[in-house]
């Protein structure tokens, strides 16, 4: 439970009441809890626990009950000096009290600032082991103080603050972590010389005792006493001399490390020209030393390259004291490990690249030694560590040497050298290639190697049966090759010809690849050796045994043959950067919609319905002209005659739903027909459909193949103002059966001959048995004045002749079949002759005609 | 000046990494916020933390032949700082080193903004976690032989962490210097007692200083490529002595023709250090003019063994200077070796011997050899040859092995080298000399002062042990390591 209170306070404790209660819970535990050795870290971690829940949960501060505890319980361990009291079993707790004060004022700097005096007393009485706890709050909270006082432009009032020994500044609970030692450098204090000489005293017993403390604590007392002294104008830093030697000769990170610190912050007022000589190359011997752990080497390599010099000449740099003779020791070699070398070949590029003279030349040329060596390791080795540090250093080497011909020239050909030996290290060689154009300045030595490596691949002898993987790794390299305009890229088409003829590429992957090399030749400005490009990629298109490549071969032929250098760029390069296809897409393409815009998102319910808007009209199949009253016979031939197929227009008007949406664009109506009877419907278009505006109709033009009633259905895509586009399906079209009826094109004769015309039509129609021609009966139980109110309502367009109680309804179904039907009153019923010359109608005719009826 | 988080991590090649340890710190989190303002980024848990580090460590995806972020060349890393993938950013200066299948990583504190990523050198705290995963890294490895060893380690390291770092501040980096601290002895309250010196001693005053050399060497026997060879020692102590802090001096003494010790590192518990001691460096070119003793070293000591010094040294000659010959005739190896010692160094060897090891190739199907003095054996792999010299070299003090070697096909079981390939190999001597000093450093009964009542029993102890020591085929091409720019 303590910890996870010490580690995750704030997960258990998520506000300051929370926190408060149970810090006060902790100290509550702590005073039941004897001195006994048994319990002595018990009692420590609840110490620590409560500091730690107090602090992160913000309930610190004046106002909280439980901190003023906290605090007086901590003062009062503290005061107990050298055992006197609890004795040495008690001297953890003591310890841990110290620790405790320390952290709050490292989170709360100035919390003890007002009580500067009684800390030092304890830190000068206390012998014990445990000094060093003392030392170190004390050593804090001067620190604290003095940057505060030199922060509050508070002049002279040091000699109180040395000498303080008041409450606790409950002030300070609201700063936390406010005092950077990155700011320290605007601060100033000028104390009087009384003031100055009594810091001086304390500061040279705190110095005079360190070398007591373990040397963690050690380097953390003289980074806070140096920081101090960095802001009292009137103290020297010289006051640190004395230990210097001390320092200079551990072996102790930490400490090694204080003394680079206070070279940093003092400079020349603490050292002087030889000691910063004397420092270098004693940090040089060190990051070469056997006795240090790899890893602190490595850290003194990165401190060499970032010695706070003296006078140095520029922002970043190298020491002007590090010169290839004091480097030196410090050469990679093939004993050790990869962080060592490279950091090594880092900072003798350095040095030999900012030298001049017969040894930086002999430096380079020792460098580029090892790093041919590490690529023998990577090719006779393989893995990806050996490849990984050969081309780490290759790209360090560049870094530096990237200009000079001859060495770089050596490194191309161990490259080549490598490649043909290890032909996996593709993409490490395509990687170089493209983090060598961006950070060398001048690319030359990219384009050359990238040339070379060109030069070598299409070279290759393809009568030997290569891996197929192998040539894997060839057409990712040219992939990438091809991407260089600085090289001819003429032999790359031919050894893609080669290899095309050699019959090697009969699968998607190689085919793919191969078409990959294409595609960044076409991108190319301007793109090399077109006619044989297109060649190849016709005969990929035609001959390759995948489809996919086969089309994928065709479509960039296509494109090759059909746009413009600069079209044919723009548009094989949407595929990655799509801000670079067309300018004026960029307001789109800077949207965060902008792929939401590309997409079309399905919508539950269409905002709009189609309405049915008065009866079928047919399109006449062609006009004929007037006839002769005669001719009946003929006529009626005529109408019978298979002519052009005619078609149905329905027409409907398209309605938002309401409630009214806002405007819509673009929409396009989508029709799909259920069953074959009907060609396919073509999709209808409006531009805008607001409930603002009257409702636009539109006419279905169907062309029936059978005339059967069906259904069709019926999506909308439609944009929404805001862009997006939609797709929802609407409710299916029902196409009755009469929807289907046309009237027949009938002459206009006197009644008498349209009753002739009518008795030749039901004539031409008798089922023979050879035809599709049949007859059927029907009979409507209507008496005879309904019947003619019937026949009006539903037929009136399909009338051809009249008679006393007798109708004659002649009628064409597209695309070209008819029916007649002779309805004739008998008494209190009528009886319906059919005749049809597409008997499969029969059911669809004689169900509307019940219809008819039964509805009435 | 302080750690936001500690991490002991176990990985073993190929398998995924368990956290064994780990140690947040809130209230540093809290000023870290502070500090970092809006280039703060949060700790992640464990288990993210675990993945990132692994990745960019390069221990995932080892079976990957390229991964772009894992082994990009421009992605180099010259220290053992890292930057972990976080969420919202990379979390920086994590810092991690791995030994024996363990990661020690630590997260420092940075007082200041985060971008610019400062250097390191001016962040306070990196160095205290150096020193921290450095004690813990020496706990771990001290003494320790097998997992449930481990295990019982990792299991004290609560407490341990508890006494050195409690709050994010390491107070000591001493971890086995902890573990004695738990009885507690009292103290009189004259003299203010080390902070590391935890314990007092009761009984008789007793000194231990012993000197170990270490030789290292690369000979090449070649026109063009000059040999190195470098001497490094240690000094190590162990002082049984009462009192809370009493002092002692040890001086090393080096002969009239001794080489002086350079690049001296001393143990923190020194008193004072002559800065005379510190002038000679191996950085420096030939001074004549340097430092040549008595080194002395003041120092109250701790309650354990320790390190007091180490150093390096430029011998004008290596003990054992040699020439080995490899060349293939005929379907055979024709091999030649001569070893000669220098007749400066003491005859008397603890042991001494060559192996001749082959890589790459087959098992040794044929061996007929010739030896002026000592014995050869073939080790049980069929792939090195051992050639036992004993104690003591003959009286012309060189001695010298010719013979033929055959091979046959190469096979898994034999052993591979990157560095061997074609005739490119070496012989590696092993030998170690008791009660010598190539340096010719030593200690003896008037070295050791120690300023308390009574005479302490002082024993002094000294040796050379090889350590890297080559000789190449002189046929072929071999690696080269050291590096002279003067001619």
């Amino acid at each position: 439970m303590l910890t996870l209170l010490l580690e995750f306070p704030t997960l258990l404790c998520p506000d300051p009441e929370v926190g408060e209660q149970t810090a006060g819970s902790l100290l509550v535990a702590f005073a039941q809890l004897a001195p006994m050795p048994k319990l002595v870290w018990l009692r420590c971690h609840l110490l620590f626990a409560t500091g730690t829940l107090l602090v992160t949960t913000d309930a610190f501060g004046e106002g909280c009950r439980a901190a003023r505890d906290y605090l007086s319980l901590l003062l009062h361990l503290t005061s107990d000096l050298n055992d006197r009291h609890g004795g040495p079993g008690e001297r953890p707790v003591r310890t841990a009290a110290c620790e405790c004060l320390r952290e709050l004022e490292s989170c709360y700097p100035g919390l003890l600032s007002r009580r500067l005096e009684t800390l030092r007393s304890l830190q000068q009485q206390e012998a014990s082991p445990a000094h060093q706890a003392y030392t170190l709050l004390y050593g804090l909270a001067l620190r604290n103080a003095v940057l505060l006082l030199a922060r509050r432009r508070h002049q002279g009032a040091l000699g109180e603050l040395l000498s303080g020994n008041e409450g606790l500044a409950w002030e300070a609970a609201g700063e936390l972590g406010a005092l950077s030692p990155a700011a320290i450098d605007q601060l100033l204090l000028l104390p009087s010389p009384a003031d100055a000489k009594e810091l001086k005293g304390v500061l040279s017993l705190l110095l005079d005792g360190s070398y007591l403390l373990a040397p963690a604590a050690q380097s953390a007392l003289l980074w806070q006493l140096a920081q101090a002294v960095s802001v009292v104008r009137t103290q020297s830093p010289a006051i640190f001399k004395a230990q210097l030697v001390r320092l200079f000769g551990a072996a102790d990170v930490a400490l090694l490390h204080a003394i680079l610190q206070l070279k940093a912050l003092f400079t020349d007022s603490l050292f002087t020209g030889e000691d910063e000589a004397f420092l270098l190359r004693r940090l040089v011997g060190l990051a070469q030393h056997p006795a240090l752990p790899a890893p602190v080497r490595l850290f003194y390599l990165d401190c060499l390259i970032r010695f706070p010099e003296n006078r140095p000449l520029g922002e970043e740099g190298l020491p002007v004291l590090l010169t290839p003779p004091t480097a030196a020791g410090l050469f990679p070699n093939l004993f050790q490990d990869p962080g060592t070398t490279l950091a090594r070949l880092n900072l003798l590029g350095l040095v030999c690249v900012e030298s001049e003279g017969a040894e930086a030349e002999r430096g380079a040329g020792y460098l580029l030694e090892h790093v041919l060596a590490l690529g023998e390791l990577a090719a006779r080795q393989g893995g990806h560590e050996a490849a990984g540090l050969f081309f780490r250093a290759i790209f360090l080497f560049a870094r530096y040497f990237g200009a000079r011909t001859q060495p770089m020239w050596e490194l191309t050909c161990c490259l080549l050298g490598v490649y043909r030996r290890r032909r996996a290290l593709a993409p490490n060689l395509i990687n170089l290639l493209d983090e060598a154009h961006a950070a060398l300045e001048m690319p030359a030595w990219p384009s050359s190697l990238a040339r070379a490596l060109q030069e070598l691949v299409v070279a290759l002898p393809l009568e030997e049966e290569e891996e197929e993987e192998e040539l894997g790794w060839h057409l990712k390299l040219l992939a990438r090759l091809a991407k260089e305009s600085g090289i001819p890229q003429g032999s790359t088409v031919s050894f893609l010809w080669r290899l095309v003829g050699s019959g090697q590429l009969g699968d998607w992957r190689s085919g793919q690849a191969l078409l990959r090399v294409c595609r960044n030749l076409l991108q190319l400005q301007p793109p090399p050796a077109l006619a044989q490009l297109a060649d190849l990629l016709q005969t990929v298109a035609l001959s390759h045994g995948d489809v996919d490549v086969q089309d994928r071969a065709r479509f960039y032929y296509t494109l090759l043959t059909s746009l413009s250098a600069e079209k044919l760029g723009a548009v094989l390069a949407s595929g990655d950067c799509p801000k670079a296809r067309t300018l004026s897409s960029s307001i789109v393409a800077d949207s965060e919609s902008f792929a939401a815009a590309l997409t079309v998102h399905p919508a539950k319910r269409a905002p709009m319905q189609l309405q049915r808007e008065g009866p079928t009209r047919a399109v006449p199949a062609a006009p004929r002209p007037c006839p002769p009253e005669q001719d009946v016979e003929g006529y009626c031939q005529g109408l019978l005659e298979p002519g052009d197929p005619s078609q149905l227009c329905l027409t409907y008007r398209l309605v938002p739903v309401k409630p009214p949406q806002t405007p819509l664009f673009s929409v396009v109506l989508r029709f799909s027909c259920s069953d074959p009877h009907y060609e396919p419907v073509p999709e209808l278009c409006v531009p805008c459909l607001s409930s603002c505006r009257p409702p636009p109709t539109l006419t279905l033009v169907l062309q029936p193949r059978c005339p059967y009633p069906t259904l069709l259905g019926v999506s909308a895509l439609y944009t929404t103002p805001a862009g997006l586009t939609y797709c929802a399906q609407m409710e299916p079209l029902h196409v009755a059966f009469p929807d289907l009826f046309v009237p027949l094109a009938l002459p206009a004769w006197p009644p008498e001959s349209q009753h002739r015309l009518f008795d030749a039509l039901w004539h031409q129609l008798h089922p023979d048995g050879a035809s599709e021609c049949a007859e059927s009966f029907l009979c409507w139980p209507v008496a005879p004045q309904p019947l003619g109110a019937l026949v009006r309502d539903h037929f009136a367009g399909y009338l051809v002749a009249e008679g006393p109680n007798l109708f004659k309804i002649g009628m064409s179904l597209p695309p070209q079949h008819h029916v007649l039907l002779r309805v004739q009153s008998a008494e209190d019923s009528a009886r319906v002759g059919i005749r049809t010359d597409h008997w499969k109608v029969l059911p669809h005719l004689s169900e509307y005609l019940q219809s008819l009826v039964g509805a009435g | 000046m302080a750690l936001r988080g500690l991490w002991l991590i176990s990985h073993e090649q190929g398998a995924r990494g368990t956290v064994l340890f780990s140690r947040h710190y809130p209230t540093v989190e809290k000023r870290a916020r502070a500090f970092n303002g809006a280039t703060y980024i949060p700790l992640p848990e464990d288990g993210p933390f675990l993945k990132a580090l692994l990745f960019e460590l390069r221990l995932t995806d080892q079976d990957k032949n390229f991964v772009e972020r894992r082994d990009s060349c421009s992605r180099i890393n010259k220290t053992s700082v890292y930057g972990l993938r976080a969420e919202g950013g990379d979390l920086w200066p994590v810092l991690a080193f791995q030994k024996s299948g363990l990661i020690y990583v630590s997260l420092p504190l940075v007082e200041q903004s985060l971008k610019p990523q400062p250097p390191l050198i001016s962040i306070s705290g990196i160095s205290q976690a150096f020193a921290l995963l450095s004690g813990l890294l020496a706990f771990m490895n001290s003494s320790q032989k097998n997992d449930s060893e481990m295990s019982a380690k990792v299991g004290q390291l609560p407490s341990l962490i508890m006494q050195a770092c409690p709050l994010g501040t390491p107070l000591e980096t001493n971890l086995n210097g902890l573990l004695e601290n738990f009885q507690v002895a009292s103290m009189n309250h004259t003299q203010k007692q080390p902070a590391w010196r935890t314990s007092t001693y009761k009984g008789r005053p007793q000194v231990n200083v012993s000197i170990t050399e270490k030789v290292k060497s690369m000979q090449y026997d070649k026109r063009d490529v000059a040999d190195m060879w470098q001497v490094y020692g240690a000094v190590t102590c162990k002082c049984d002595i009462e009192g809370a802090a009493p002092n002692v001096t040890v001086s090393l003494n080096l002969p009239a023709n001794g080489s002086p010790l350079q690049d001296i590192l001393v143990h923190p518990c020194m008193t004072s250090l002559d800065s005379a001691v510190l002038t000679s460096s191996s950085v420096d070119s030939m001074d004549d003019s340097a430092f040549s003793g008595p080194y002395k070293f003041p120092f109250t000591p701790p309650s354990d063994f320790f390190s007091l010094c180490y150093y390096t040294s430029q011998v004008p000659v290596p003990p054992i200077l040699g020439f080995y010959q490899l060349k293939e005739e005929e379907l055979q190896w024709k091999l030649t070796v001569n070893l000669k010692l220098h007749e400066s160094v003491k005859n008397a060897f603890e042991y001494c011997e060559a192996r001749i090891p082959f890589f790459n190739r087959g098992p040794i199907t044929h061996l007929e050899y010739k030896v002026s003095y000592g014995q050869l054996e073939v080790s049980k792999e069929k792939s090195l040859l051992v050639w036992v010299i004993g104690q003591k070299f003959p009286k012309s003090l060189e001695i010298s092995l010719t013979g033929t070697v055959a091979f046959g096909s190469m096979s898994q079981q034999q052993p591979g080298d990157p560095i061997c390939s074609g005739s490119t190999a070496y012989i590696k001597l092993y030998f170690k000399i008791p009660d010598y000093t190539l340096t010719g450093c030593y200690a003896d009964q008037h070295s050791v002062q120690v300023f308390s009542s009574g005479k302490p029993k002082i024993n002094t102890s000294r040796e050379l042990i090889s350590s890297d020591y080559y000789i190449w085929n002189s046929k072929a091409p071999a690696p080269v390591v050291y590096r002279t720019l003067f001619f």
